[in-house]
């Protein structure tokens, strides 16, 4: 107790002032005047009291030093001073600071950034209520009539379900797609969440809408009078309810506009009780626990396993109940590796820009102590302890981290800003809010970079020994060959390779996927979507023989809403061959006539036509690609050929035979490597229909909406060009491309810092021995080429080390990202290789220069 | 003054408390002198080590200072014995009893050997 509080007061002493220092000196001085007049009392001369005095108080300095140390906490005393003096040394080096300040600021700016991102989509709870540690999550998808039959039961446990859509919103000034929740209708009672304005779903509400409240502000302006007023979505009047609170949560990463009713009937497959689409979301009832209430679901699946054995096989069996609080989408909506594995992808890149940062800061420091190894040299002789000099040295560096992580919070607090205010984030309703982890983050990112740029330095100055300093005088090498920085800088450029690798493969994808695209026309072709409020019976025909009426048009199909040529990966198998390991390929559901209308040449055969989806034939039609001719049948014929199609949860169609009518031109491309991906074709009915027009798409689409409107004038109708349909696909990869050329940049940029440091460093330390070589007759182009060839050693050192970690990489890229197998590419190797070259070339030039024009006079007489 | 022994280590706590207790209020150079006249010139007080001995009292809150003027009208920052700082003084005093009794008796052994 006691203890702690003198601890406490000593280190509030650590900061106390020169008032402090004032007060022990005013108690000395009376000290002194108090045994002068005691000695003068005893009957000294003046003169001779004051000097007794004097000397019995003995050396008054080192009693202020012990004083002091008493009075605060010498270590952290000396820290502070060590960081003031830091502080001092590099404001008078405003460019080492700048440099090393930016480049902490670049790599931890770059790194909160993804941090924030993937903490929203990976790791942020899915859900929030009250309560949410009663909250589970039933994992995997359950279907809604299981749903239903399990919501009877007696369980201990309340279920309800959501699932997510996108929906045709309709307003005065047109339609917009939005997305939505379905949700069952006691959903928020057992989330438990009390809407901000108006009321939640009531049982047997089918009519009902309840809005987010982003979405309420950014297209209500939070009007408060909004309850009751009629919203139409998907063509279907609905009543307003109520406006949900802010802040709440029931997915990750996209908050739904609207919550809808599963009484609506906005979702499909609301009757198939093998469309597992929905999620389950459970409230343990008072005094249950999570494994009674497992036991108890697992029960009531069985019984619904024993009474629909075709549809739930092995539905107990998967049943699991996670915590709702713990669960995000890392856990639960993305079981595949691929989004993980991008995401890992990012952060490591990321990750690898900040290393680069602290590679080329622990660089400069180096150069810095090299610099100083006279004054390091000296005050070991004086007697400083080498953990004192190494504190030194880390305290620069602490200053120089604690500046760039503050640098790159600031940045990207402020980009954190931008994005959210950007139109088309509020539109998707992607929730980004500057949290505090992301800043902890942050300051946890600063300790890191500390150690990391200040462990070389101190190291290399805990190899200092006065008498060598002292011995080699100024141009001696006092550290070698500088052999470490050299190896720091050799790393940054082999990151940076890496990194600019990385970038210039996305690139190429990007590149090759829209030449690859060439072969739909997209000039003449539009996507219509269009969403009738019940449907007829054969819907496609009734609505392409309005469509096929409007002037201009020159052919009608139909597919699927997402992009026509890559949908799905799955796994096909050959016919009557048991143990075949199955044809990884895309798979897309097309109308009649569907690449006669895109503008796809067809190769061989035939495509699908209307009576493919009249006749009743137990053998299904398919058409396949030509990358899938190519890679799975080799130069067989492929027409005729069988393959087993899995069973159709959508359709409720169980497994069956397809046979190929037909090789189209290629078309689809991987959004992540940019061979072209083996594709299938089944023939399916949609409303998403495929217009051919004669004139240009743009003009078209107006006429379009109308021949649709009056054909149903309940049919929500978004109509847009292929070219916009195709270019919206695109914009991960090209997102991704950006992303990856912006890091690649700035990696180059620091590391280019970092060697531009270097070898100015070095032609400044080889001044003398320069000017012994041009007084011998060296000539200056010689001088020019011995620099530059010193610093592009470490370049090419560096891009070999580089050229090795990107084919590994590449390797572990193709692994995890795509299907089919990526190759190294030449064509970015050579590039990237080029770019590095030149980057090095002119970092190395500047300096080299500088050190070839020193007058030989000069520079010998520097010594 | 070479003859005179420094103060032990740890001992001149408890002579500081032990002079507070005795004399009420004091500066540090009255705390000085009384030791020195109290061992009878025997111990000379480093200052170097009494002001810091005084602040880490201070600072463990066994005595409180202010400043005052001294008899002759001299400015001195006065330590005063804090309630504390009486029961710690009891306590040492008894500890050191203690530990002088028990080598008081070590000593007296050894003068008479077997």
């Amino acid at each position: 107790m006691r203890a702690m509080r003198a601890w406490l007061l000593r280190l509030r002493g650590t900061f106390a002032g020169a008032g402090a220092d004032r007060d022990l000196a005013a108690q000395l001085e009376s000290h002194l005047q108090l045994h002068i007049d005691d000695n003068v009392r005893a009957g000294m001369s003046p003169e001779a009291a004051r000097r007794q005095a004097i000397l019995a108080l003995g050396g008054v300095e080192p009693t202020k030093e012990r004083y002091r140390d008493r009075r605060g906490l010498p270590a952290l005393d000396a820290l502070w001073r060590d960081v003031r003096y830091a502080v001092r040394v590099l404001a008078k080096r405003p460019l080492l600071l700048a440099a090393t300040t930016l480049s902490i600021a670049i790599g931890t700016g770059i790194n909160v950034s993804v941090y924030s991102v993937l903490q929203r989509v990976l790791f942020d709870p899915l859900i929030t209520g009250d309560a949410p540690e009663r909250l589970v999550w039933v994992t995997p998808g359950i279907s809604y009539l299981n749903f239903q039959d399990m919501r009877t039961a007696r369980l201990p446990i309340a279920l309800a379900t959501m699932t997510m859509t996108t929906a045709t919103w309709r307003t005065a000034q047109g339609t917009a797609t939005i997305s939505a929740h379905v949700v069952s209708d006691n959903f928020f009672d057992v989330v438990r969440v009390r809407p901000a304005i108006g009321r939640t779903f009531h049982e047997g509400d089918a009519n009902a809408a309840v809005l987010s409240h982003g979405f309420w502000q950014q297209r209500f302006g939070a009007d408060p009078t909004i309850i009751d007023r009629p919203i139409e979505i998907n063509g279907a009047e609905y009543t307003i309810a109520g406006v949900l609170p802010e802040g709440f949560r029931s997915q990750a990463v996209i908050s739904p506009g609207v919550y809808l009713p599963t009484g609506g009937r906005v979702a499909g497959a609301l009757d198939n009780r093998r469309a597992a689409y929905f999620d389950l979301v459970g409230r343990l009832a008072e005094g249950a626990t999570r494994g009674q209430a497992t036991a108890a679901l697992r029960v009531a699946a069985e019984q619904l396993e024993s009474r629909y054995p075709a549809e739930n096989s092995g539905f107990a069996r998967r049943l699991t109940v996670v915590p709702g609080h713990a669960l995000s989408v890392f856990d639960a909506v993305l079981p595949a590796g691929v989004a993980i594995g991008a995401a890992g992808l990012v952060y490591a890149m990321a990750g690898l820009v900040l290393i680069i940062a602290c590679a080329n800061v622990a660089g400069l420091l180096v150069a810095r102590a090299d610099e100083r190894a006279r004054e390091i040299a000296v005050r070991i002789a004086l007697g400083a302890t080498r953990a004192r000099l190494a504190q030194q040295l880390v305290a620069e560096s602490a200053v120089i981290a604690a500046l760039g992580c503050a640098c790159g919070g600031a940045f990207w607090i402020w980009c954190a800003a931008l994005v959210r205010e950007a139109p088309a984030v509020v539109a998707a309703g992607v929730n980004v809010v500057p949290a505090s982890l992301p800043l902890l983050y942050c300051a946890g990112l600063a300790v890191l970079v500390t150690m990391a740029c200040g462990a070389a330095p101190a190291w290399t100055a805990g190899a200092v020994t006065p008498a060598t300093v002292i011995q080699a005088g100024r141009s001696g090498r006092a550290f070698g060959r500088l052999s470490l920085q050299r190896a720091l800088v050799a790393g940054q450029v082999a990151i940076s390779f890496l990194l600019l690798t990385a970038a210039a493969l996305l690139v190429l994808v990007f590149v090759r996927s829209r030449s690859a695209e060439s072969s739909i026309d997209v000039a003449h072709t539009v996507a219509v979507q269009v969403r009738l409020p019940r449907s007829r019976g054969g819907d496609f025909f009734w609505l392409r023989e309005a469509v096929e009426r409007v002037a201009g048009v020159d052919g009608v199909s139909c597919d699927q809403s997402v992009t026509p040529p890559v949908t799905f990966t799955t796994l096909l198998h050959r016919s009557g061959v048991s143990d075949d390991a199955g044809y990884a390929t895309a798979t897309a559901r097309v109308g009649p006539r569907y690449f006669a209308v895109l503008g796809v040449p067809i190769e061989r055969g035939r495509e699908f036509t209307d009576s493919d989806f009249r006749s009743k034939s137990v053998t299904v039609p398919m058409v396949v690609n030509q990358a899938f001719a190519r890679r799975y049948l080799g130069g067989a014929d492929p027409l005729g050929r069988q393959f087993l199609l899995r069973g159709d949860d959508e359709s409720g169609r169980s497994a069956h035979v397809a046979a190929i009518v037909g090789v189209v031109r290629d078309t689809s491309v991987s959004a992540l490597n940019h061979d072209r991906v083996p594709a299938v074709y089944t023939p399916a009915l949609t409303t998403f229909l495929v217009v051919r027009v004669k004139g240009p798409a743009a003009a078209a689409i107006g006429d379009l909406e109308r021949a649709i409107a009056t054909r149903d004038a309940g049919a929500a109708v978004s109509a847009r060009t292929m070219g916009d349909r195709l270019a919206a696909a695109r914009v991960p990869t090209r997102a991704g491309a950006l992303l990856m050329l912006t890091l690649g940049a700035l990696a180059i940029v620091v590391a280019m810092t970092g060697l531009y440091g270097v070898v100015s460093y070095t032609a400044n330390r080889r001044t003398f021995e320069i000017g012994v070589r041009l007084a011998l007759g060296a000539t200056r182009p010689a001088i020019l080429r011995l620099i530059v060839g010193d610093g592009l050693r470490l370049v090419g050192l560096g891009c070999l080390a580089g050229a090795v970690l990107a084919l590994l990489f590449t390797q572990a890229a193709a692994a995890v990202l795509s299907t089919a197998g990526g190759a190294a590419d030449p064509l970015a190797f050579a590039g990237v290789l080029g770019i590095v070259l030149s980057a090095g070339l002119a970092a190395t030039l500047w300096p080299a220069r500088r050190a070839s024009s020193v007058d030989p006079v000069i520079a010998l007489r520097h010594e | 003054m070479a003859d005179k022994a420094d103060v032990w280590q740890g001992t001149l706590a408890l002579m500081v408390l032990k002079t507070l207790d005795t004399l009420g209020p004091l500066h540090g150079y009255g705390i000085a002198r009384r030791i020195e006249q109290t061992s009878a010139h025997h111990l000379s007080v480093n200052y170097g080590t009494l002001y810091p001995a005084l602040l880490k009292l201070e600072q463990e809150g066994y005595v409180a200072s202010e400043w005052g003027l001294s008899e002759n009208n001299r400015k001195a920052k006065f330590y005063r014995l804090t309630r504390a700082g009486r029961k710690q003084l009891e306590k040492e005093a008894r500890d050191w009893e203690r530990t002088t009794a028990i080598l008081a008796r070590f000593l007296a052994s050894r003068e008479q050997p077997s």
